[in-house]
């Protein structure tokens, strides 16, 4: 089946854009998250969306499974290829092809980078909001099928509150584009974080922003991370709404410090990075607020210019790849609760880390409640492996127990699949899946991921009537 | 009818109750989601059309029901089940007010920033379920935007949620997007939860007045301003006349950015909200367009230009332009709703045993 598929593969697109040599096809064996890897069937990198819909087509025609890959940079292994299946990277498309300054907008192929965006339009004074953290690598379609967010989504909301359009090639390999103009279902609102299950966005439009008149970045130190949970309530009780605020307790920071010496205040029990951005006015006012709920800072810095402020993010920003600093294996976890819960998880957090015996770091977007732990250890000791996975999946409980989410931000791909049933009942899920089987009748679309158990659509759920019969005869319970 | 809905309150329709002409046979007045359920389950099983209406305000936009068999009223299933203040959100049954979640979220300083019309009568799910933005979304973003959590429950009774209490959560597909703006086509909407802003200290409106052909160029300068205006809107009542721009800034420094943006239009600052401001004059909407704000210059008489998109919702990053003319309705106001519960509102007509069955 393979074989004729690539034979096919290959009359439509260029030779050098069908990869099937074993050792070219390891490049793409996993994406951010290392540890699910899987050799993909064939590569093919399309350079057009029409090429695109061909491949999808192709696929449809052979039963072959397809999953979409960006950058590789996502952190949920939503990208895993699947051995059995084809691989389709964007890389090749990385044009930017419109850009339109009066409508606030510009179109790009899903291969060019977050950051490329801001990038072509700065000079003139706009960018392009989100921002995750791997913004210089990481690809705009990655971030539609993540619907990714970063460090300012709390003032400024996720790529779905920023995307006005994708044309996109559905499962069964038609070009369509959905448009948040367009009357009708928000279908664009539901592919965007459908993790590549519902079809390939091949151009999307983004909404550029204007660039603040004014930021102002502050770094205040304090003696322990309860102290700056208490000045975060404060900043949100006192109406502000800031850019960013984020939070690094005491091992974090001596990652940070150990891999890019960001001299944070030395003996900080956590540091917090508030960032105020909007019209000057505004944020002269914020800022001697903020001044006020930060007295009890043991130090307060404030950036003076574009320099000192990407000094002050340099620790924050590298704290996930520092960590490897202070330990030889670590496992990044995602998860949110609700603002007001971040003292009482915290503190969950750190008896975990006590019983098991895994050290556990936190850096955190703390105004939206998205926990970003960093679970280390040897992996060279026997047994620390499981027992860091025991503490990474006890983080999600709580998550959950807290009424938040199992993933704020990386995506549940094929990692956190298993997790989705502590989060969603049986009918929430059935009920996705319905949507799901609407768009990809024939689970060619990265099946596997996102849903803990894959269903053909033949099997779509029923309505649930009544009591099971098992259940009635007491044979069987439901949990 | 729908005997085993024991629990649930069905009355016999009245005239009153017909939606854009075409009466249903029975109203039900379900006060949980299970209630919901249980009565979408029952008319499943016999084949019976369901229209789920809020406060009525817009039921009777688009074309008649093809078929009304009954009228899901969700006025009684209104509690306000969470303000959770120091988290900036909000969860709320489908039946409850616009004007009475503002009004419990402002006790703490807070907003849910949406300006819909008509908020006295629309609700939570009817806000949702059509999804008509206010000016504000320019800054705001709409329903959608804002919407960080859903419970639905499906024409076959199934209950599902999808989202959370937290703003940011990527777990598993968004039915809230799909749910808003679907008018009810893909079940009922039961309850809602909200990202909320902190009420803003001041407001001030820039108000201007302009030929045409400035129009546009202008209102382009205010949109992209470092001042950061939450909305800029247009009136042009008279197509042979002047244009009024307005642009709205909210924050404590409201008076000086309201300045800034005075330099670039001109005209006056008030506190006054103008009289026309996100005002859809009941059933004066002759038809509203979509486009691009670059386009906020064409002229009426190239307007809707094909190939732009009509709906009933407006654009959320441009400016809506409202002609003149009127296409009055007969039917305005709608009848109040509410029912005479411990939530405290009252029922249009009053709650009756439903004569065929039902009921309490």
């Amino acid at each position: 089946m393979m074989d004729t598929l690539v034979a096919a593969l290959r009359s439509v697109l260029p030779a050098d854009s069908v990869i099937t040599d074993p050792v070219r096809l390891r490049t793409y064996e996993c994406d951010g998250l290392t540890y699910h890897r899987a050799t993909p069937g064939v590569v093919v990198l399309p350079g057009t969306a029409e090429q695109v819909a061909q491949v999808v087509r192709l696929c449809n025609e052979h039963g072959v499974p397809f999953v979409a890959r960006g950058s590789g940079t996502g952190l949920s292994g939503g990208a895993l290829p699947r051995e059995d299946g084809v691989l389709i990277v964007t890389s090749k498309m990385r044009a930017v092809l419109e850009i339109d300054l009066a409508n606030r907008r510009a179109v790009v192929e899903p291969g060019v980078t977050n950051l490329a965006i801001t990038e072509a339009v700065r000079d003139q004074g706009y960018y392009y909001a989100p921002d995750p953290s791997s913004q210089q690598v990481c690809s705009i379609g990655g971030n539609v099928a993540e619907n990714s967010g970063g460090a300012h989504c709390l003032k400024y909301g996720f790529t779905v509150n920023h995307v006005e359009a994708c044309e996109i090639v559905t499962p069964d390999g038609d070009l369509v584009t959905l448009d948040r103009m367009d009357p009708g279902y928000d279908l664009l609102g539901a592919f965007i974080g459908s993790e590549g299950t519902l079809g390939i966005a091949t151009k999307i439009t983004v909404r550029l922003s204007r660039a603040p008149e004014a930021v102002t970045t502050v770094l205040a130190a304090f003696e322990s991370i309860e102290q700056g949970g208490q000045a975060v309530s404060a900043i949100i009780g006192a109406g502000i709404v800031p850019a960013a605020i984020e939070m690094m307790d005491a091992l974090a920071i001596e990652a940070a410090e150990a891999a890019v010496a960001c001299s944070y205040p030395e003996g900080a029990g956590a540091v917090l990075i508030v960032e105020l951005d909007g019209p000057a006015a505004e944020v002269e006012l914020q800022f001697a607020r903020l001044r006020q709920i930060c007295a009890n800072a043991f130090e307060l810095r404030v950036a003076a210019d574009a320099a000192e402020r990407a000094a002050i993010w340099k620790g924050r920003k590298s704290a996930f790849a520092a960590v490897g600093r202070i330990s030889p294996a670590y496992i990044v976890q995602d998860g949110v609760v609700p603002r007001t819960s971040l003292p009482a998880v915290l503190a969950a957090i750190d008896r975990l880390s006590a019983e098991h015996g895994i050290r556990v770091a936190n850096v955190f977007h703390a105004g939206d409640g998205n926990l970003h732990p960093l679970v280390l250890f040897d992996d060279e000791e026997p047994g620390a492996g499981e027992r860091a996975e025991v503490v990474s999946g006890a983080i999600l409980d709580l998550c959950v127990e807290h009424g938040g989410s199992i993933t704020g931000e990386h995506g549940v791909g094929v990692d956190k699949a298993r997790y989705m049933p502590k989060m969603f009942s049986a009918d929430d899920l059935d009920t996705m899946q319905l949507v799901r089987c609407a768009f990809d009748p024939r689970g060619l679309a990265n099946p596997g991921k996102v849903f803990p158990t894959p269903r053909l659509c033949g099997e779509v759920p029923g309505v649930r009537k009544g009591v099971h019969p098992l259940v009635e005869s007491g044979k069987a319970e439901q949990f | 009818m729908i005997a085993e809905v024991a629990e649930v309150t069905v009355r016999d329709a009245v005239p009153e109750d017909a939606v854009n002409g075409v009466l249903p046979r029975w109203v039900a007045l379900p006060e949980t989601v299970e209630e919901i359920a249980a009565v979408l389950r029952a008319c499943a099983e016999r084949d019976l059309a369901v229209v789920p209406a809020g406060g009525g305000t817009k039921l009777h936009w688009g074309p008649p029901p093809e078929r009304c068999d009954v009228l899901l009223d969700l006025c009684c299933v209104n509690e306000i089940l969470e303000h959770a203040a120091g988290d900036l959100v909000v969860r709320a049954q489908a039946g409850v007010t616009m004007d009475a979640l503002a009004g419990t979220l402002a006790a703490k300083g807070q907003e849910l920033a949406l300006d819909v019309p008509f908020p006295q009568d629309a609700t939570v799910g009817g806000t949702l379920a059509t999804a008509l933005p206010g000016p504000r979304s320019f800054r705001y973003g709409t329903a959608r935007d804002l919407l960080i959590g859903i419970t639905v429950v499906l024409p076959d009774g199934t209950i599902a949620r999808s989202g959370g209490k937290v703003v940011k959560n990527v777990a598993g597909y968004d039915l809230g997007k799909l749910f808003t703006g679907s008018y009810g086509t893909l079940g009922v909407i039961a309850e809602a939860t909200f990202r909320l802003h902190p009420l803003p200290a001041a407001r001030r409106w820039v108000v201007t007045e302009l030929d045409r052909a400035e129009a546009a160029p202008v209102a382009a300068a205010l949109a992209t301003s470092q001042a950061e205006p939450s909305a800029v809107e247009v009136d042009w009542p008279d197509p042979g006349g002047p244009v009024t721009l307005a642009a709205l800034v909210e924050g404590a420094a409201a008076e000086a950015r309201a300045g800034a943006l005075r330099e670039l239009a001109g005209g006056s600052v008030t506190e006054e909200r103008p009289p026309w401001w996100g005002l859809i004059e009941h059933d004066e909407v002759l038809a509203e367009a979509r486009f691009l704000p670059a386009g906020a210059g064409a002229s009426s008489t190239r307007w809707p230009r094909p190939g732009w998109p009509c709906a009933a919702r407006w654009p959320p990053a441009g400016c809506c332009w409202r002609r003149g003319a009127t296409w009055p309705r007969t039917s305005w106001p709608p009848p109040s709703r509410g029912c005479a519960n411990e939530r405290g509102c009252t029922c249009w007509p009053p709650r009756t045993t439903g004569s065929t069955g039902g009921g309490r």
